[in-house]
C-alpha cells in the first residue's frame, strides 16, 4: 500500500487478511522504491495506492509500479472520483479507481479482482517464458545447415538448409524430412492456425505422428488424411461454440531418386518451387488450393520430372509477408532468409515488417557430387509507369548482402551495376516500339565462387539486330555489363543476357575507347 | 541536385544516384539552372555524394560536358570515388574531362 493514510490501514489490513495476504506499506515514493528494489520480483499480486503521496500524484507511483512489474494490479484510491482520474486510470492500466470514503465490500471486490488480474498475468508471463524457452530450441535445431537422414541414395551429394521465425513467442509451422526408403525422400510441412501455443503444441504433435506413421509405412496421403481427421473429429469437436476451429495447411513432397521423379501435394500451401542446373522453374501447375486452410485433403498428388542437379525451396505463406507479397520474389526473400538464419539475425530484423511465421527450407541435390545449383532469386522486373529498378535493385542488394556476407562492397556494386544495365537492356530490346516490356531475372549461385544471373525477356519479343544492344538508348549499358562481369552471353533467340560473376577474384577494368563528341551523348 | 554560382562559376553537387531512374529529372533541373543563371563561364560538378552511376549517368554527365563546350564553359568533375573512377576509366572519361 502506498501513501494510505493510517485511519484507513487499518481497514485495508482488515480486508488483506481475510484473504491471506500480508500488507506492506510505503509512506513516500522513495519508500515505495526501496520496497519494490529490496523484494524478489513477483513478491506483490496488487498494490494500492493513494491519489496524492507527499504533493505528487499517486497515478504516477502506480505508472511506476507497472512498469516495474507488470504482473502487479494496482488500484487507485481518490477523494474524489473525477472523470480525468478514471480516463488516465484507464489509459495507464489500472485494475480500479475507487473514491473515498472506502467501503468494505467495495474494497473486498476490488482486491478479489486485482489478484485474478495480477495471477492471470503471470500465469500467462509464465507460459510465455516457457514457450520462448521451446522456441529457442526449436530455432536452434531449424536455422542453418541440417543433415538428412540416414538412407539416403548412394551416388548422390546433397545439401538441406532451414530456417524458421516464429511471429510469436510459439509459431505454428512445421516441417521434417523423413527417408522412406533407400531411394525416396520425404519432405513434409504443415501451417497449424493461429501463432499461439496451441499452435506450436499441435505442429509438434503432428511431427510425431508424421513420424509414428512412417515408422508403420504409412503413404503420406494416409499421413495427411489422418491428420486432418485428428482436427476434424478430435481436436475441432472439443471446441466451444463461438471457439475459432483450427485448421491446417500442408504440403509433402517426395523425391524418388530411382524413378527420377518428384511428387507433391499441396493443400493450401504454397507450391514448392524447384530450379533445374540450367535455372529454368519447375513448379507444381495443377489445380492447388490457394492459400489458406482447409478441413480435408482437396488437391491432387502431382508428378513432375526430377532433374539432375538442382533445388527446392519450401516456404511457409508467411514469406510472402516478407517479400513485400510478390509472389515472384519469394525466392529471394527465401534466400535473404536463410542468409539472415546463417548469420545469425533473428527476430530484431524481422519485427518491424513480419505479422506471421517464416518457415523457409532449400533442398539442393546433385548427381555424382556435382557442383550444387543454389537459386538466389527470381523476381519479374515490369517495363511500365510503375516500373521501378530500383526497388529491384534494393531487393538484390539486401538478398547479396544477407547471401553472400563476405562479399566486398565494390564488387556487390559492380555486380548490382551489370545486373541493373543488363535488365534495363533486355527490357529496352525485347520490345521495341511497345511501352510495357518485362524481365525476369533468375540469380543463382554455382558452387562457392560463381554467380550466374540471367535476363530473360518475360514478354513476346521482336528480333533487333545486335549492334542495337551497343548504340540504343543505353549506350554504355553493354560496356559496363562487359567490364563488370566475367562472362557474358547474349542470346538473340530470346533476348536473354547470361551473366557469370567470380565472387573470389577483384575485377579488372578493361579499357574501351569512346567519342564523346558523337551526337548520341549530347543533351 | 544543388546549385550555387560563385563567381560566373555554376558548381552543381548532386546528393543522389546518377541512374535512369534519376537523370531525366536532373536534366530538367540542369537546364532550368542554365536558363536562370546569366554570366557562367565555368561548371563544376560535384559528385562526392553519389553513390552509383550507370550508363544514362555517364551519359548525362558527358552531356554537360558537350553542352559545356558549346557554350565556352569550363567544366570539371569533382569529388569522385574510386569506384567511379573505374567506371570513368573504363570510357576513358578521364581524357576528355579533368576529374578532380
Amino acid at each position: 500500500m502506498a501513501g494510505i493514510p493510517d485511519p484507513e490501514r487499518e481497514l485495508v489490513q482488515s480486508v488483506l487478511s481475510d484473504k491471506g495476504l500480508l500488507p506492506c506499506f510505503a509512506s513516500s515514493m522513495q519508500s515505495v522504491r526501496d520496497t519494490m528494489r529490496n523484494s524478489p520480483s513477483g513478491r506483490f499480486d496488487c498494490a494500492i495506492v493513494n491519489g496524492e503521496i507527499c504533493g505528487k500524484p499517486g497515478i504516477e507511483c502506480a505508472a511506476w509500479l507497472l512498469q516495474q512489474d507488470s504482473g502487479i494490479a494496482c488500484i487507485l484510491v481518490t477523494d474524489v472520483l473525477e472523470h480525468i482520474t478514471l480516463l488516465r486510470a484507464l489509459r495507464l492500466g489500472l485494475c480500479d479507481v475507487l473514491s473515498r470514503p472506502l467501503v468494505a465490500t467495495t474494497l473486498d471486490f476490488a482486491v478479489e479482482r486485482a489478484l485474478y488480474l495480477s495471477r492471470s498475468r503471470r500465469g500467462s508471463s509464465f507460459l510465455v517464458l516457457q514457450a520462448r524457452d521451446a522456441t529457442r530450441i526449436c530455432r536452434r535445431f531449424m536455422n542453418g545447415e541440417k543433415d538428412l537422414p540416414d538412407g539416403f541414395p548412394r551416388g548422390w551429394s546433397r545439401k538441406l538448409e532451414q530456417a524458421f521465425f516464429p511471429a510469436v513467442e510459439a509459431g505454428g509451422d512445421f516441417a521434417n524430412v523423413h527417408a522412406l526408403d533407400d531411394h525416396r525422400l520425404l519432405f513434409i510441412a504443415g501451417d497449424v492456425s493461429g501463432h499461439d501455443v496451441v499452435a506450436g503444441f499441435i505442429s509438434s504433435f503432428f511431427i510425431g505422428l508424421t513420424s509414428g506413421m512412417l515408422a508403420c509405412e504409412a503413404a503420406p496421403e494416409k499421413i495427411f488424411t489422418h491428420i486432418q481427421r485428428f482436427l476434424v473429429d478430435v481436436w475441432n469437436a472439443r471446441a466451444e461454440a463461438d471457439d475459432i476451429p483450427t485448421s491446417l495447411a500442408a504440403a509433402f513432397v517426395i523425391f524418388d531418386f530411382r524413378e527420377r521423379r518428384i511428387h507433391a501435394c499441396c493443400n493450401g500451401f504454397p507450391s514448392p518451387v524447384i530450379f533445374t542446373d540450367s535455372l529454368a522453374v519447375i513448379k507444381p501447375s495443377g489445380s492447388s488450393p490457394p492459400l489458406g486452410w482447409f478441413d480435408g485433403l482437396i488437391a491432387p498428388v502431382e508428378s513432375l520430372p526430377m532433374p539432375e542437379s538442382g533445388s527446392m525451396v519450401l516456404f511457409s505463406d508467411g514469406l510472402t509477408e516478407f517479400s513485400g507479397g510478390e509472389r515472384p520474389c519469394l525466392v529471394s526473400a527465401a534466400d535473404t532468409v536463410l542468409g539472415m538464419a546463417a548469420s545469425g539475425c533473428f527476430t530484431e530484423d524481422f519485427s518491424d515488417v513480419v505479422r506471421d511465421d517464416i518457415f523457409v527450407l532449400r533442398f539442393s541435390w546433385s548427381a555424382g557430387g556435382g557442383e550444387f545449383i543454389r537459386p538466389l532469386c527470381s523476381n519479374i522486373c515490369e517495363a511500365s509507369s510503375e516500373f521501378d529498378i530500383d526497388a529491384c535493385q534494393q531487393r538484390w542488394d539486401r538478398t547479396f548482402q544477407t547471401t553472400l556476407p563476405h562479399l566486398s562492397r565494390t564488387r556487390r556494386m559492380e555486380i548490382l551495376l551489370a545486373c541493373r544495365e543488363a535488365a534495363l537492356n533486355v527490357i529496352e530490346h525485347s520490345l521495341p516500339g511497345r511501352r510495357i516490356g518485362a524481365c525476369r531475372v533468375t540469380m543463382a549461385i554455382l558452387g562457392r565462387t560463381h554467380l550466374k544471373v540471367v535476363f530473360r525477356s518475360a514478354a513476346p519479343t521482336a528480333p533487333s539486330p545486335p549492334q542495337a544492344k551497343e548504340l540504343g538508348h543505353i549506350p554504355f549499358g553493354m560496356k559496363i555489363i562487359n567490364a563488370f562481369s566475367d562472362e557474358v552471353d547474349v542470346d538473340e533467340s530470346d533476348h536473354s543476357i547470361h551473366l557469370t560473376f567470380r565472387l573470389d577474384l577483384a575485377h579488372g577494368d578493361p579499357p574501351s575507347v569512346i567519342d564523346s563528341t558523337d551526337p548520341q551523348y549530347s543533351i | 541536385m544543388n546549385a550555387v554560382i560563385e563567381d560566373s562559376h555554376l558548381i552543381l553537387r548532386f546528393e543522389e544516384a546518377l541512374t535512369s531512374t534519376t537523370v531525366h529529372r536532373l536534366r530538367m533541373q540542369y537546364l532550368q539552372t542554365l536558363e536562370e543563371s546569366a554570366g557562367i563561364t565555368a561548371i563544376t560538378a560535384d559528385i562526392s555524394h553519389v553513390s552509383m552511376i550507370d550508363s544514362q549517368g555517364l551519359n548525362f554527365i558527358i552531356g554537360i560536358f558537350n553542352d559545356s563546350k558549346t557554350r565556352n564553359f569550363v567544366f570539371k568533375l569533382t569529388g569522385a570515388s574510386q569506384a567511379n573512377r573505374k567506371l570513368f576509366a573504363l570510357v576513358i572519361l578521364q581524357d576528355h574531362i579533368p576529374i578532380g
